[in-house]
């Protein structure tokens, strides 16, 4: 008997086998490559859904299913992505990222400007909180929102991709170039101190 | 200065890591300076925690085009996530308690779930939920609380996420009698703990028992919402009446001996691939039901005719014929599992002794290679202490012991055999091989020290967990099932069998306080050091001596064969029988693998 890391760690499901670095696939997207391109959804599509599921209001989901909102958001940017300047590492991680908070904010001021169950309009000061706002508070998912909003893309992308799409180490070491999965851990350790100084300068 | 900083790198690993950390008492801790930087390391804390909770959580919400309308969002404490399923008598959902920051699911009674009955029914169905709600088995799912709000009875327990049996059938067709064992064992005593509790589950079925992510079967579901379903025709004809016992249909009260039934009849589904009835209407099943399902070796005469007849007498018609307890039945069944394998051919039970130490020798050699670091660390760090602990160990008056006043606890336990997205459970005497990844899960009621040992078949002893450079340390917290040997670095890790010939034999030792002599023997390691390889310390005979003077000895059953002179130190142990309630001092256990060359 030993005591060991199992001798294999086969990679999860979720993200196909062998792990391609973003950029590396990005790049062959680019290029054309539809193998790739498919491959960037695989990895992202189902997470992604997930995530933005704890951003939509409950209320905000009955015109347009999150599934399609996200789903519409990666294949829109991955389309336009010959018109899309991505800087350095993490920044097409930061870009989806972003370009579906912004689809679900339009997407909560048009549930809230459309007819109530009287016919008269709901305000858009009176937005019903989505599940994470309802999980962590409102006040702090803003300061969260703010203190990432002052990391640099690299840390945002492993905050991103570990925190909030749950990736593990290992996936993340293959996704974003680095060396080893202790470089990841530590690099996200990192990155977490930064936000939560951030995020403490704010209270 | 520097335990501030290690401080606050040990919660930003355990952020990261999703490790849970308590932050009450680390804040109450925490200097006014540093309380800023905690607080916001919590805030990300329970980010993190709920991301990982929508991450781990299946498909995204379902979309609530429909009915989204009388859907609540949020229900006292809890954050409704997505709706898993609606019964005849309760709506279920994935939820999220907000102050404990975990993921429950949560059971939403009709208003008219109760029978009609208004207060009262509603005030027995929450007496009856607080009993359930004191019952603690790895295989019955964990009620978390109860209550009422606008009139609906709501129940919110832990979500158990895994395949039902249901599904297991009918995505693979019948199953072995060996699976069909574990189910049993499992659900059995998960339904014997419901009953010591003065409780009736009313809804035991094929839909209701989930195989979770570490391959225990896990009864689910609790009741309530099935008490009315299960103690009157007519609601009967709304719920699920496949597994009723006869005796319901005739409006009879729901006993233990119908839980049995109906445990009896989920066991004749998997055995046999299909429901024994096949009823298009209540009247043909109510007829059918009447006369009884066939014998079972009538379906499938594979089937060890031991088991067969066990499950055909938890079926019978009369409630009289059946098992008398649940706890009796599973006994049975126990005992069925090793029949089964001592008759087996080839198995241990039929070899003789003669052939077993004949062939030592040879095994001796591929276990050493096996654990070959450990035997040359022990030689270097100190052969010599290691006698004199011995003999320290050997003169160790029986006070060393831990006091037997402390209060008793409940102690489970059980081996994993581990696949890359399954585990299953290993009962004694079971077969492993090279490569097989092992884990031992283990829960206790009480803050205890865990000590697994492994002995070689050269009768040497050495101590697998715990061991410096892994993250779980003893004492292990209370009530919180662990997998050992647990992380290292983050890394989760198992014990890989490496060699193939003979047995592999572990000693499992729960103990409410440390336990000197294994203590001893374990300082001698060198210190956690990142990249050093696994060292195991040894012990002696007399450690085991000790142990099982502390943890009792339970006596050799009638006839059974003596010890020879170079018997394993373990075998006086009892055999790992999974989970013991009330246990006062030090719990030891020995479980034995099979490990034949191929």
């Amino acid at each position: 008997m030993r005591a060991g890391p199992p001798p294999q760690e086969p990679p999860p499901p979720a993200v196909p086998a062998p792990l391609l670095a973003t950029t590396e696939l990005l790049r062959l997207a680019k290029d054309g490559d539809a193998h790739a391109r498919e491959q960037l959804m695989a990895r992202y599509l189902p997470r992604l859904r997930r995530w933005a599921a704890g951003r939509l209001p409950m209320r905000a989901r009955s015109l347009l299913d999150t599934a399609d909102l996200v789903q519409e958001t990666l294949i829109a940017v991955l389309e336009g992505f010959d018109r899309i300047e991505v800087r350095g590492p993490g920044g097409f991680q930061a870009y989806v990222r972003q370009t579906v908070l912004n689809r679900i904010k339009d997407q909560v001021r048009w549930s809230a400007r459309r007819p109530g169950p009287d016919g008269v309009p709901e305000t858009i000061d009176d937005p019903s909180p989505s599940p994470l706002e309802n999980a962590i508070g409102a006040d702090v998912l803003a300061r969260y929102e703010r203190g990432l909003a002052r990391l640099n893309d690299s840390e945002r992308e492993l905050l991103h991709l570990r925190i909030e799409l749950d990736f593990d180490y290992e996936e993340i070491a293959g996704m974003t170039g680095k060396p080893s999965r202790d470089a990841v851990r530590v690099a996200i350790q990192r990155a977490l101190a930064r936000l939560a100084e951030e995020m403490g300068l704010e209270r | 200065m520097s335990d501030n900083h290690d401080r606050v790198e040990e919660l930003l690993k355990s952020i990261s890591d999703g490790n849970p950390v308590d932050w009450d008492s680390i804040t109450r801790d925490a200097s006014t300076g540093d309380r800023v930087r905690i607080a916001a390391l919590s805030e990300l804390s329970r980010i993190a925690a709920f991301s990982r909770s929508l991450q781990r959580g299946g498909e995204p919400f379902a979309s609530p085009a429909a009915g989204s309308a009388a859907q609540p969002e949020r229900w006292g404490d809890l954050l409704l996530l997505e709706p898993l399923g609606s019964g005849a008598s309760a709506d279920v959902y994935r939820a999220w308690e907000i102050r404990l920051q975990r993921e429950v699911a949560l059971k939403l009674l009709r208003p008219d779930a109760a029978g009609n009955a208004g207060r009262d029914a509603d005030a027995a169905l929450l007496q009856e939920g607080r009993a359930a709600a004191r019952i603690r088995h790895p295989s019955v799912v964990t009620v978390h609380g109860i209550d009422s709000h606008d009139g609906r009875v709501e129940l919110w327990m832990d979500l158990v996420r895994g395949v039902t049996l249901e599904q297991i059938v009918h995505d693979r067709g019948p199953l072995t009698a060996d699976t069909a064992i574990r189910i049993g064992i499992d659900v059995g005593s998960a339904i014997a703990a419901v009953h010591g509790a003065g409780l009736l589950h009313r809804d035991v079925k094929p839909a209701n028992i989930v195989r979770d992510e570490r391959g225990r079967y896990v009864l689910t579901d609790f009741g309530l919402g099935c008490r009315t379903a299960a103690t009157s025709l007519a609601s009967a004809q709304s719920g699920t009446p496949m597994y009723m016992a006869p005796e319901l249909f005739a409006g009879a009260a729901a006993s233990e001996r119908s839980d049995i039934y109906a445990l009896g009849l989920t066991l004749w589904f998997a055995l046999a691939g299909r429901h024994p009835f096949e009823a298009d209407s209540l009247a043909k099943l109510m007829a059918q039901s009447g006369q009884g399902p066939a014998r079972l070796r009538e379906v499938r005469s594979e089937i060890p005719e031991e088991i067969a007849a066990l499950v055909d007498r938890a079926v019978a018609r009369r409630p009289e014929d059946r098992p008398a307890s649940a706890a009796r039945f599973v006994e049975t069944l126990e005992s069925c599992a090793t029949g089964a394998r001592a008759a087996a051919p080839g198995s241990p039970g039929s070899r003789g002794a003669t052939r077993r130490s004949a062939r030592g020798a040879a095994l001796a050699a591929l276990l050493a290679i096996a654990i070959a670091t450990a035997a040359i660390v022990t030689l270097r760090n100190g052969r010599d202490d290691s006698a004199a602990n011995r003999a320290r160990v050997a003169n160790a008056p029986a006070t060393a012991a831990p006091a037997p006043a402390a209060p008793a606890y409940d102690v489970e336990a059980a081996f994993l055999k581990r696949d890359d997205d399954a585990a299953a459970r290993l009962l004694n005497g079971d077969r492993v091989s090279p490569g097989d990844r092992l884990s031992l899960e283990v829960r206790a009621t009480r803050a205890a020290w865990v000590y697994v040992l492994n002995e070689d078949d050269r009768g040497e002893h050495y101590i697998l967990f715990p061991q410096p450079r892994f993250d779980t340390k003893n004492p292990i917290p209370a009530d919180r099932t662990l997998l050992l040997p647990g992380t290292i670095d983050g890394l989760e890790n198992a014990w890989t069998v490496t060699s193939a010939g003979g047995r592999e034999h572990f000693l499992i030792v729960v103990s409410p306080e440390p336990l000197p002599e294994i203590e001893a023997d374990l300082g001698r390691l060198p210190a956690a050091e990142p990249g050093r390889p696994i060292e195991y310390a040894q012990v002696g005979a007399s450690t085991v001596e000790v142990l099982r003077g502390v943890g009792g000895v339970s006596p050799l059953p009638a006839g059974a064969a003596q010890p020879a002179a170079r018997s394993r130190a373990f075998d006086r142990f009892r055999a790992l029988a999974g989970r013991e309630t009330g246990v006062s001092g030090v719990w030891t256990r020995q479980i034995v693998f099979e490990n034949p060359r191929p």
